[in-house]
């Protein structure tokens, strides 16, 4: 006892001789301290008299920009001009009520927006009329100001966002407000200003369904419009935001799961006549389930209570039904909406006339059933129609939204900016699919998407890549030359050292015939959308395929205008799995099936000459350059990878350079299968996957194995083995 | 000793640092009128969340805790949450359709009621003769499948009254309408009415002219965004008298070039009405300078509304020969340039023009050259093909707008089967893709690659078989080879076309299957 006690006094000794140490050491002195603290102690004196009763509205909004901290104080008199009403005419093409001269300046696509500073307001007696700041608003202001869209400039300007928190109607005075909006540098009756409010209507004006202030030609972002207010092209509907869901975690559930409920009430404060007809279907189907206030004195949002008063934690009780209802309240945007998107649970929407969030750009018929008021005691009926299938899809949906453009302030906001920008630079807008469309691996969206059969008028181009071999060359436009629908012939001369020959010298086919001498020589200059190439078809062609015969070019381009979007070929390759080597191998024995044509001598969309040398991923491109080889494959993969479709293998010749030969290998040496083999595996990994497709079956002409007498078949010049 | 009093004027100071911060808080977050009451709510307010929760701006992050609490709607909970305390939830959403049909909206002017057994036509019988144009519209509804002779199960209604000619100065205007509309037996204020409307008077003042619409929805072409009672009302192209009745003429695309980059002559070119007067017309005017008859060609017209010839100048006569219409661009698979002002696109609630036109600003003229030039090529190549999937879906015949609007009409009183935006936006379109079949895509033939889906692995064989079944038979031969298959799932026989008509369960209840046809009647005959 004794000596525990000695040597922790010691312990304290020591830690004082510590402290005078330090004390000693690091401690200004005594004076400066003094001085320091007078300091303090003033500018607290003079903050508590200057700042007054409001301090606490500016004191902490820390992060905005310095300057639009400056914090004037701006007084109103009494007869002040307000704005006009709100201006129902407007319309964003409306040229009275929006200015685009300072949008898409410097031929930026990114709108620029002005917050006003924030500052203080009093009337004539030195009253504040600046509406409180929530914190809510502060964050909004805050993600602008770090955002692409924020300017400080108001002289360039092309939005602009009054910092006076208009968010809940309940807490601020129309007229005040009015007063400050006019007030305002920049106002201009309210044009480009964006005004944003989540509550809108109070109960002393019976719960108007906008913001009822005068703001004569101001945009509003607002919280429950219904169609009647809502003034489409300019104002922008946008969801209440529900602050009580902040910090909630729930755990996800799978998409496929059956749920307890079929369709669960739990918001708060519904009409009288509703609650009764949802208890009217919660008798007819144990399957619907209502639930309000566990106890109506004591507020408490995290739970609800069934009618037998059994308690359920909410928000996870919206993840036990599969549909959940917002009804319209005295509001008709209704903060349930964000609980119910949260949850994963499909919303049951039941708000004549309402406005649903961001509806301008989201299919909400895929993420939610929206019904007429009359129809609440028939709701179950509907909602049964329902498919299983779709509900996990609209689940699927729900969480695509929530997580994308709902899940918290900043992904509202950057919305709300998304979609103003949108209007004021529409060239650069998205489209229904980039906004709903739920992120697919697996799905293609084809460049060449519209199943048409490609005019057979305009023929096609053929593009015949040479570098010496002149004497196979020109048998090789002999033969093209032949084919009634070749347009034109282009040459690409890759060899640099030798001039090719002249015009006069080549064979004469009475077609077009154009050569370009190319400034490298590159494989993929066979794959370049020359402006020469004026037809849609191309046919990239080697110089030593002596063997293809007219009737099989031209039953080839007949074949590739049933599908344009597709690589059509008569050389043939497969991609197989090892097992052993766990990676692709490179086939080039006859096999049941095929996944690539080579394209020494195959047709093809010039769009795709243009993606092989715009738009390829990865260094595929100049990866092929260096190594002088797998343009062909580079250009199976690019096809497959954006069509979901295989190539086409045409006629069933085998043969095409050497017809002495009794089997022909086109690159027969070892070491070329195992460098195809290294490229195929190459191209995954650049791809992220296999897009390549085996496919069974090859295109040939109808009577080409019947026994008629030739004049009856079209194309009777076809080569077998 | 020294150290001493200065511990001691050092904790002094402290102290009434301390004191003072307190008295700060206090004076601020507490001391103010307003505040105080909504603390107190608070306070007596059970949110049960963990600490820290409604602190510091939560979301943010960055906020110093303890910064800001106000909030726009935790302070007013009692007011959010309140009891929906209106007197009479149905006046609520009628009251203001009551005070002006121009608030019309579905919810209050059509009566769902009577589309119960789903969606019927009623044509009333026709009178008294109607203009061409006229004609057509009412023979696409004749022949429509949605057609019904019965006036009472019917869930909208056509009337054989020509309202599509409402100019007085046309030659077809059919004058006092109004009262005929109102003798008609199921008017009832217009309700469920459907009429169409191609001229009515003065852009953009068309209402003074169209009162007699009232609860009706109007299928209007030319309409303005101010006007149209959206959701409500449809917004249809306007076509010529000559437009075909049916099949129409394909796109260019049938027999033009798809290439890129495109081998047109001109990069923009503008047809349209040049006001000469009013909203606009300024820089209406100054299209033609940007017009520079190499890659831009810029046509206008004067022609609008009445009156335009006392102030027009001498460019309108040529530019009057000119002017065509919209639909002509998108035949041509052009994409059209929009710059019109307030012009409501044709289908624009299920259409989604952004996939076809390209947006511009006629108030930035100048910089419509270099945008359109900026269009990337493989943009350009969508933007056409999307063209022409619209063009030949919903505008190229009159029974393909006129089925159009139907089809929308529909999609609004469809209680579950509403369409999602890409059965009107991808290929095949609306009319093809029937949503009574299912609702999910991939049970469409037409979706599979666009989400990523595969058709299933197994067929249905169904076999039809006409001769009677003996022993001998050859229906047991081709059982035999069907059954060899390892794909097929499931062998159904019909005796006859009746039976096999009767049970779509087959192809529903299993929906991932091919159905293959074998029809003995004509192999084994």
């Amino acid at each position: 006892m004794k000596s525990t006690a000695s040597s922790s006094a010691s312990l304290v000794a020591e830690s004082h001789l510590q402290t005078m140490v330090k004390g000693r050491l690091k401690a200004p002195p005594f004076f400066t301290l003094v001085v320091a603290f007078a300091v303090c102690l003033l500018v607290l004196l003079v903050s508590i008299w200057w700042f007054g009763p409001s301090f606490s509205a500016v004191l902490f909004v820390r992060d905005l920009p310095a300057e639009l901290q400056t914090r004037t104080k701006v007084y109103l008199k009494t007869d002040a001009p307000v704005p006009d009403a709100r201006d129902l005419n407007c319309t964003f093409h409306n040229y009275s009520c929006t200015e685009v001269h300072h949008c898409g300046y410097d031929d930026s696509t990114t709108i620029s927006v002005y917050i006003y500073p924030l500052q203080q307001y009093f009337d004539e007696k030195g009253n504040d009329i600046t509406p409180p700041m929530s914190r809510e608003f502060e964050e909004i202001l805050r993600v602008i100001a770090k955002s692409p869209y924020y300017s400080n400039n108001p002289e360039t300007a092309c939005v602009f966002l009054p910092s006076i928190d208009l968010l809940n109607q309940n807490f601020i005075n129309p007229v005040n407000v009015g007063k400050i909006l006019a007030s305002l540098p920049w106002w201009n009756e309210g044009r480009n200003h964006i005004l944003i409010n989540m509550l809108p209507g109070s109960q002393t004006n019976g719960y108007l369904d906008h913001l009822g202030v005068n703001i004569s030609k101001a945009m509003v972002a607002g919280g429950g419009f219904s169609t009647i207010t809502y003034r489409r092209t300019f104002d922008l509907s946008i969801p209440v935001y529900n602050p009580l869901l902040e910090g909630v975690v729930l755990t996800a559930k799978p998409f496929e799961e059956e749920r307890r409920w079929f369709l669960l009430s739990s918001q708060f404060g519904l009409h009288p006549t509703y609650k009764a007809q949802i208890e009217a279907l919660t008798k007819a189907d144990s399957t619907v389930m209502m639930m309000d206030q566990c106890d109506s004195q004591n507020f408490n949002y995290s739970i609800r209570c069934d009618f037998m008063g059994h308690q359920y934690n909410y928000p996870e009780v919206l993840q036990d039904s599969t549909f959940c209802l917002v009804v319209r309240g005295n509001r008709l945007g209704q903060p349930t909406f964000m609980d119910v998107l949260m949850a994963g649970c499909i919303p049951v929407v039941v708000a004549d006339g309402y406005v649903l969030p961001f509806s301008e750009v989201l299919d909400w018929t895929r993420a939610s059933v929206h019904i007429i008021e009359e129809h609440l005691p028939i709701v179950t009926e509907i909602l049964k129609k329902y498919s299983p299938e779709r509900i996990v899809d609209m689940r699927r949906q729900i969480h695509y939204f929530w997580q994308r453009y709902f899940k918290s302030l900043p992904e509202i906001t950057m919305m709300m900016m998304q979609i103003f920008n949108d209007r004021y630079v529409p060239f650069v807008a998205k489209n229904s699919d980039e906004w709903n469309d739920l992120p697919n691996k697996a799905a293609f969206k084809s460049p060449l998407f519209l199943p048409i059969k490609a005019p057979k008028s305009s023929g096609f181009t053929v593009v015949i890549l040479t570098f010496d071999r002149i004497d196979s060359l020109f048998q090789v436009v002999r033969q093209v030359g032949r084919v009634p629908s070749l347009a034109k012939i282009l040459i690409i001369w890759n060899n640099q050292d030798i001039k090719p020959p002249a015009l006069a010298d080549w064979p004469n086919t009475g077609k077009p015939l154009k050569i370009i001498q190319t400034k490298f020589n590159r494989l993929s200059n066979r794959f370049y959308p020359y402006d020469d190439i004026q037809t849609e078809c191309v046919l990239a062609l080697d110089d030593d395929i002596v063997m293809l015969t007219p009737d099989e070019i031209e039953f080839g381009y007949e074949v590739w205008r049933e599908h344009p979007d597709r690589l059509v070929g008569y050389p043939s390759r497969l991609h197989l799995w090892q097992n052993d080597t766990q990676s692709y191998s490179y086939e080039s024995e006859w096999m049941n099936q095929i996944s690539m044509v080579l394209t020494g001598a195959a047709f093809h969309h010039k769009y795709y000459s243009f993606m092989y040398t715009y738009g390829m991923p990865g260094d595929i491109k100049q990866w092929v350059d260096e190594h002088i080889n797998c343009e062909d494959i580079a250009m199976n993969f690019l096809v497959t990878n954006v069509t979901g479709k295989a190539p086409i293998k045409v006629v069933p010749r085998k043969k095409f350079k050497c017809p002495e030969c009794v089997k022909e290998m086109l690159s027969a040496s070892s070491s070329h299968m195992v460098h195809r083999s290294a490229c195929i595996n190459m191209f995954i990994e650049l791809y992220g996957g296999m897009p390549l497709k085996p496919i069974e079956f090859r295109a040939d002409p109808l009577l080409y194995k019947d026994n008629l007498p030739g004049v009856l078949r079209k194309f009777r010049d076809l080569g077998t083995l | 000793m020294q150290f001493k009093k200065r511990l001691l004027t050092l904790s002094l100071m402290s102290s009434t640092l301390a004191l003072l911060t307190y008295l700060i808080y206090v004076h601020a977050f507490l001391g103010s009128g307003g505040e105080e009451s909504n603390a107190h709510k608070r306070s007596t307010v059970r949110l049960e969340m963990p600490e820290g929760r409604q602190m510091g701006g939560g979301l943010g992050g960055d906020g110093p805790p303890g910064s800001n609490q106000r909030s726009f709607l935790l302070d007013d909970i009692a007011g959010v949450f309140a009891q929906d305390s209106h007197p009479n939830v149905r006046n609520r959403s009628q009251w203001e359709t009551a005070q002006d049909w121009r608030k019309c909206h579905m919810e209050t002017c059509f009566d769902f009621d009577r589309c119960k057994n789903g969606f019927k036509v009623y044509l009333y019988p026709r009178v008294v003769p109607v203009s061409a144009p006229y004609a057509k519209i009412l023979s696409v509804i004749e022949r429509s499948r949605y057609l019904t002779a019965n006036p009472h199960e019917a869930c909208v209604f056509v009337p054989s009254i020509d309202t599509l000619d409402q100019d007085v100065l046309s030659k077809d205007y059919v004058p006092d309408v109004g009262t005929k509309l109102q003798a008609l037996p199921h008017w009832n204020g217009g309700r469920n009415h459907i009429m169409f409307n191609q001229y009515s008077g003065t852009w953009p003042d068309y209402g003074e002219e169209l009162k007699f619409i009232e609860q009706g929805i109007l299928v209007k072409s030319s309409m303005s965004i101010d006007w149209i009672r959206y959701g409500f009302d449809v917004s249809m192209p306007l076509f010529a008298k000559n437009h075909p009745q049916s099949g129409g003429e394909m796109g260019y695309l049938h027999n033009a070039s798809n290439s890129i980059p495109s081998i047109r002559q001109y990069l923009l070119a503008f047809k349209g009405k040049r006001y000469l007067n009013g909203v606009g017309s300024d820089t209406r005017n100054v299209l033609y300078h940007i017009h520079n008859a190499d890659d831009i060609v810029l046509l206008t017209t004067c022609k609008h509304g009445k009156g335009w010839e006392k102030l027009a100048d001498e460019r309108c006569y040529i530019d009057n020969e000119e002017y065509d219409k919209f639909l002509e661009s998108l035949q041509a698979t052009c994409i059209p340039v929009m710059l019109s002002n307030s012009y409501e696109l044709p289908f624009s609630e299920v259409i989604d023009w952004n996939k076809i036109a390209i947006w511009g600003d006629e108030r930035l003229l100048f910089q419509v050259p270099p945008m359109v030039r900026s269009i990337p090529q493989s943009k350009i190549l969508a933007l056409r093909q999307q063209n022409q999937l619209v063009w030949e879906t919903y505008f190229r015949s009159v029974d393909n707008i006129i089925n159009t609007v139907l089809e929308i009409v529909k999609n609004r009183v469809a209680r579950h089967l509403v369409r999602p935006t890409y059965h009107w936006n991808s290929v095949p379109g609306a009319h093809v893709v029937l949503p009574e079949w299912s609702d999910i895509p991939n049970n469409f033939p037409f979706y599979y690659k666009t989400f990523g889906e595969t058709p299933g692995d197994h067929f249905t064989a169904v076999i039809y078989a006409t001769s009677a079944v003996t022993a001998s038979s050859p229906l047991f031969r081709v059982l035999k080879v069907v059954a060899k298959s390892q794909y097929c799932q499931k062998v159904r026989i019909g005796s006859s076309k009746s039976t096999l008509g009767d049970e779509p369960t087959c192809c529903l209840a299993h929906n991932y299957i091919i159905m293959a046809v074998l029809d003995l009647s004509f192999k084994w005959r």
